[in-house]
């Protein structure tokens, strides 16, 4: 009797120690998580003023606004996310259909890159061999590569949860291999495909080393959409003035204060339709526990 | 119709370029790579002297920067990750884990630049204050958990809950409280998850540049102690870019061939402790 009571007592010390364990490092997960952001909130209304968004800056980025950098952002997140998709989905049906070891492992060899290894590549590939120069597009081209992995994996998945049998009833009715894919295919799809597309974006938006070797951090004011020309992203103009240029630090917390902004609202403004029209959460999302996560990876 | 071929013009079209893009990508840094692999006195890369003016490329105290730093993140990040993804998997329900889950994914999605700028402007002077010098391996070794620790959660809540819920209920059904449940039943079984995810949280610390490069002080130097400025290979890929010429150059890349190999070989280990389909 005895030996079952301290067995019991036992027991539940030892579960006590583990729960207890467990709590407090999922405590200080949280408390890491909030000390990051804790800085940032305070250079949060300051970032947001339309003065800062769209102003010149100056005396190298410590007073001014930052407006050619978020152009570049802008312009770097439009022409990338859209070669992303446009390469990633037929990229995506075709492993989707068919094992195909081939591509698959060139898509596995770009996911596992590091990031600075991109940077020489697109440094390598874009800015000396295609002559491209220091510009947003080799910026973009070499953000697509990064950003392709984990479009494709996302697309991917979602293209193989549509039934082999609708291929089968739209080819015996007639439809055409690219009515069947916009008519029936892409309406299916489409939440995940705009999910993987904030997936990609939350990684390139995080990219700055790869950027400096290919769309280089020229701060002048960019004329048209100046493609070809060298623009500044917002990471790495956050590390320009944290590294580079004394005295600028608050000027780097507003411009990460901003980046992060941008990050959540691309977030929640995807999730939105989704939210309103079938009550999906707006914060978590379907990634979370399918553990797709961007970043170093 | 013409938007037919489009379509299937397409279908090969976009893997072609992708798969161009990383053949010839990869050429060309081997090919970059190449001078340095020509004229490089190899018994010279043995040494702790990278002095590239010198014509001394010692890759000792380049990687042993990489290595200690990642050995030492991971020492720190892998009890708090792990304690945390057995509470976010076992131990919470229900809203609270999915404000936690939300909160560590979006706490993932954080650039490396500002978890970088933190360190820099807030745990470099505290640790400066306390001990002397700030930038160091200890500085890393905070940043680089701060990095690490949310995908490794995410990931190892994933993978912990795969295939668990009949043992455990089956546990529980036995008269095993959650936590010897978790501890006697789940855990043993998933040793090798565990070891998988670590091996792929050390791949993430070998690939990260900015974050360390901010809070380690870049000096060329074997990191003996923790308040020593130190550089990782691929901190000096980044800082000696912009102004390296020729064979220097060409060294550069020839560290990104090297920092990719390191990447790769850590996640073929994590692969290779894919044994086990189940649970026994």
């Amino acid at each position: 009797m005895v030996a079952a009571l301290d067995e019991w007592r036992l027991q539940k010390t030892s579960g006590f120690i583990m729960k207890f364990f467990s709590a407090v490092a999922l405590c200080t997960v949280l408390a890491i998580f909030c000390l990051v952001l804790a800085p940032l909130g305070s250079e949060l209304t300051n970032a947001l003023k339309w003065s800062y968004l769209t102003g010149v800056p100056s005396d190298l980025g410590r007073t001014g606004g930052v407006g050619p950098v978020v152009k570049s952002t802008l312009v770097l997140l439009i022409m990338s996310i859209f070669m992303t998709v446009v390469l990633g989905l037929p990229v995506a049906i075709r492993l989707a259909e068919s094992t195909n070891i081939f591509l698959r492992s060139m898509v596995d060899i770009l996911a596992g890159t590091p990031s600075i290894v991109f940077g020489l590549l697109g440094h390598a590939l874009f800015v000396q061999f295609m002559e491209l120069g220091y510009s947003l597009l080799s910026g973009a081209l070499t953000l697509t590569c990064m950003m392709l992995p984990y479009f494709v994996r996302v697309a991917e998945d979602a293209l193989r949860e549509v039934p082999r049998r609708f291929r089968l009833v739209s080819a015996s009715l007639g439809l055409s291999s690219h009515r069947y894919f916009f008519r029936v295919v892409l309406p299916l799809v489409k939440q995940a495909l705009l999910t993987g597309i904030i997936l990609s974006w939350m990684r390139a938006a995080a990219e700055t080393a790869a950027l400096l070797f290919t769309a280089g951090y020229s701060l002048r004011s960019i004329q048209g959409l100046g493609i070809l020309e060298s623009g500044r992203p917002l990471s790495v103009h956050i590390f320009e003035l944290s590294m580079n240029i004394a005295n600028a630090d608050d000027m780097a917390f507003r411009g990460a204060a901003l980046l992060l902004m941008i990050s959540f609202a691309f977030l929640i403004l995807l999730r939105l339709p989704g939210a309103i029209l079938k009550g999906k959460s707006l914060l978590t999302d379907g990634l979370v526990d399918k553990g797709k996560v961007p970043n170093e990876q | 119709m013409w938007a037919t071929y489009l379509y299937k013009a397409s279908l090969w079209l976009a893997p072609a370029l992708v798969a161009s893009f990383v053949a010839f990508g990869f050429g060309f840094v081997f090919f970059e790579s190449l001078p340095f692999l020509r004229s490089v006195d190899w018994s010279g890369t043995l040494s702790v002297k990278w002095f590239p003016s010198d014509e001394s490329y010692g890759l000792i105290a380049l990687m042993s920067g990489t290595v200690f730093v990642v050995v030492c993140a991971l020492v720190i990040s892998l009890p708090i990750a792990f304690g945390a993804a057995i509470e976010l998997a076992f131990f919470v329900h229900g809203p609270l884990r999915s404000a936690c889950l939300g909160a560590v994914g979006w706490f993932a999605g954080v650039p490396a630049v500002v978890v970088g700028l933190f360190g820099l402007v807030y745990v470099v002077p505290a640790l400066g204050n306390w001990f002397g010098q700030g930038f160091g391996l200890a500085a890393a070794s905070i940043v680089l958990l701060m990095i690490l620790v949310p995908p490794t959660v995410l990931q190892l809540t994933e993978t912990l809950q795969a295939e668990t819920e009949g043992p455990l209920l089956a546990a529980r059904s036995l008269g095993l409280s959650q936590a010897r449940a978790v501890w006697k039943v789940v855990l043993p079984a998933k040793t090798f998850a565990l070891a998988q995810s670590a091996m792929l949280a050390a791949s993430r610390g070998v690939a990260e540049t900015l974050a360390i490069l901010m809070v380690a002080g870049n000096v060329v130097n074997l990191p003996v102690s923790f308040f020593e400025s130190f550089r990782t290979i691929n901190a000096t890929i980044a800082l000696e870019m912009p102004y390296a010429l020729d064979v220097h150059r060409s060294s550069l890349f020839f560290l990104g061939l090297l920092t990719f190999v390191l990447v790769w070989l850590l996640r073929w280990m994590s692969g290779a402790f894919k044994k086990r389909p189940g649970l026994s």
